[in-house]
């Protein structure tokens, strides 16, 4: 019996915990694949009860549908433009200040930072209509600048940079300085390799965001030429004689698949960036 | 010309109480000078000012001559290897060793024969593609010393760069370190709060306590005429037993004719005196005591008595083990040290 008991509950656990692993799993796929079949089913499958969850034949022409009614390319290079024009913007206003709050003991630093977090709490609706004005008023309206200019910086991503930089124990800026690193040298050879899976998580966080972001360019724009891609696909739910949900499926899923190939092969660096939090 | 000289120097962090106030302190070119000290004595303040990582307050700071006000950490020609190793995470072992040569912009054909030469010189070779993380604690350090050495300074400064390693590793690297001391004939200043590293290592020792020199010469000068009680206590494992003269009764200084003034009196472990009561020796002092605790740590023994004086130590190189019990312990007058009331040597 004694050797028995452990092997059983060693089985059930072994049990328990597959089942587990397997309904988060099915929680994470179930939605995508949901998407995926949508994508390549006809309207006629989609409107269909019960349900199927396989098709025989894929209709591949949904994508083709999906170009026919918007200029996805032209959205897709908006897109771009605005999620990298945004991380760009970020990199240069966020690494300084994150280093600046982390690193240098100065006059209204604690002030400035407690500021900095603040804006975190302000909601977006109550902002939102000012900011509108204010580039209407600029004529700005329509325009890239008025899509990455609000998000040129991101209080949320200082603060944590300024954690991983505060973690850099003092000894090694020390050992750098008696190495004759002036303080680029330290910045750069030191302090961001260190910080760098934070800075490619926090740019993976911007990226998705503003990838997915609805409210912010459908606010800003009204013009095709400068419309992004959420604002685009959700423009396919809008149409005459019913929801076609096939295309609006086919449409989100050019939508998010850079999403997911971004997040395969930044995936080890993520993990990273977590563990370094809670680890060290 | 001396190596490094201190000058009136103060240190106070903020507005408060300085740590550090008018200190003159002379280390000699070439010496392996060791900083001793408890906990708190400012003896890593005073390494981490001739380092130039701490600004003095008032006072001057010289490296071979040269005043080094205003002068940063990387152009005073010293090295540093931190308590915790400070190794580049990011980097490799030959990076973290070069980035310092790197920095200097030393050509590369120099820059790669100077590392090479170091890495072998700590027998790191094979892991000089390594990143920090994947060596050894014994190894880390071996990285820091390198990283050190291939800088060729004049100055090597040591903050404790021992306290992480095991008991078996510090007494490897100790012996490693005098021999690159001599290897090299640069200054090294060493930190630390272990009077054995002190002793072993050290050409010179300064004994710090509460930011002030209590007393600074070699090893051997330190531990046979320590000036003041805080050094006899301090040097030696088991530390110096001391007694007050009053404890011995009413006029002991008189009766057993001690120097005038003696408030205490000290006498090392090494020199104590264990009889069963008979036979007592010319010249010995005993008095009765019970032993309380043995360590018998093969060539020599450690006894601990309780006395009606206080505890007193003896430490036995050799002879037959002795029985928990009542003995009578004591010492030779001619090692006998006296203090003043102030705690400083009666000599």
């Amino acid at each position: 019996m004694r050797v028995q008991m452990p092997a059983f509950r060693r089985a059930s656990g072994g049990a328990c915990r597959t089942a587990v692993n397997f309904l988060i799993f099915a929680v994470f796929f179930i939605p995508f694949y949901w998407m995926f079949l949508t994508a390549i089913k006809n309207l006629g499958q989609t409107l269909q009860t019960p349900p199927t969850f396989w098709v025989a034949r894929a209709h591949w022409e949904n994508f083709n549908r999906v170009f026919e009614a918007i200029p996805f390319f032209s959205m897709l290079k908006n897109n771009a433009i605005m999620t990298f024009g945004i991380m760009i913007c970020q990199f240069f206003t966020v690494i300084p200040a994150a280093y600046a709050f982390a690193r240098f003991k100065f006059k209204g630093g604690g002030f400035l930072f407690g500021l900095t977090l603040a804006t975190m709490m302000i909601p977006a609706q109550l902002v939102f209509l000012p900011l509108f004005l204010m580039f209407s008023k600029m004529g700005m309206v329509n325009s890239y600048a008025s899509l990455i200019l609000p998000w040129a910086t991101s209080p949320f991503a200082i603060f944590m940079l300024r954690q991983a930089f505060k973690q850099v124990p003092q000894e090694l800026i020390e050992a750098a300085k008696l190495d004759n690193a002036n303080e680029w040298k330290i910045i750069f050879k030191l302090m961001l390799p260190i910080a760098r899976p934070t800075i490619i998580t926090l740019g993976l966080i911007t990226f998705i965001l503003n990838w997915n972001d609805y409210f912010w360019p459908f606010v800003l724009t009204t013009d095709n030429t400068v419309r992004t891609l959420p604002v685009g696909i959700t423009s396919l739910n809008i149409v005459d004689g019913g929801v076609k949900y096939h295309i609006l499926m086919a449409g989100n899923l050019l939508l998010v698949a850079p999403v997911l190939v971004v997040f395969l092969f930044a995936q080890k660096q993520i993990i990273k960036a977590f563990t370094y939090m809670g680890g060290k | 010309m001396t190596g490094i000289e201190l000058r009136g120097v103060e240190k106070a962090y903020g507005g408060n109480q300085p740590v550090i106030e008018n200190l003159d302190l002379q280390i000699e070119e070439g010496s392996f000078t060791v900083l001793l000290g408890p906990s708190g004595c400012g003896k890593s303040t005073i390494l981490r000012m001739i380092a130039g990582l701490e600004k003095e307050t008032a006072g001057e700071i010289f490296i071979n001559g040269e005043d080094m006000r205003g002068t940063s950490p990387g152009a005073r020609g010293i090295a540093m290897v931190f308590q915790n190793y400070a190794l580049y995470p990011t980097m490799t072992v030959k990076e973290n060793i070069e980035f310092g040569l790197k920095n200097i912009k030393v050509p590369k054909a120099e820059r790669e024969a100077r590392v090479d030469e170091v890495v072998r010189m700590v027998g790191l070779t094979e892991y000089i593609n390594r990143k920090p993380q994947y060596l050894s604690g014994g190894q880390r350090q071996r990285v820091a010393l390198a990283r050190a050495i291939v800088k060729k300074p004049r100055v090597f400064l040591m903050d404790e760069p021992l306290s992480n390693l095991d008991a078996k590793l510090r007494a490897q690297i100790r012996t490693d370190l005098i021999e690159l001391h001599r290897k090299l004939g640069a200054t090294f200043v060493y930190v630390t709060h272990d009077q054995v590293e002190a002793m072993s290592m050290g050409t010179d020792i300064v004994l710090l306590e509460g930011g002030k020199i209590r007393q600074q010469g070699t090893p051997q000068s330190i531990y046979s005429a320590p000036r003041n009680l805080f050094t006899a206590q301090f040097i030696g494992a088991p530390p110096m037993n001391v007694i007050k003269a009053e404890d011995l009764g009413p006029g002991a200084v008189s009766i057993y004719k001690l120097p005038r003034g003696t408030a205490s009196l000290g006498f090392r472990p090494e020199h104590t005196v264990i009889g069963d009561g008979t036979g007592v020796p010319k010249g010995v002092d005993l008095f009765r005591g019970e032993l309380v605790a043995r360590e018998i740590l093969g060539d020599h023994a450690i006894y601990k008595f309780k006395t009606d004086l206080g505890i007193v130590h003896a430490k036995v190189m050799s002879g037959s083990i002795v029985e928990y019990g009542e003995w009578f312990v004591g010492a030779e007058r001619k090692y006998l040290y006296c203090f003043d009331e102030k705690g400083d040597a009666i000599i």
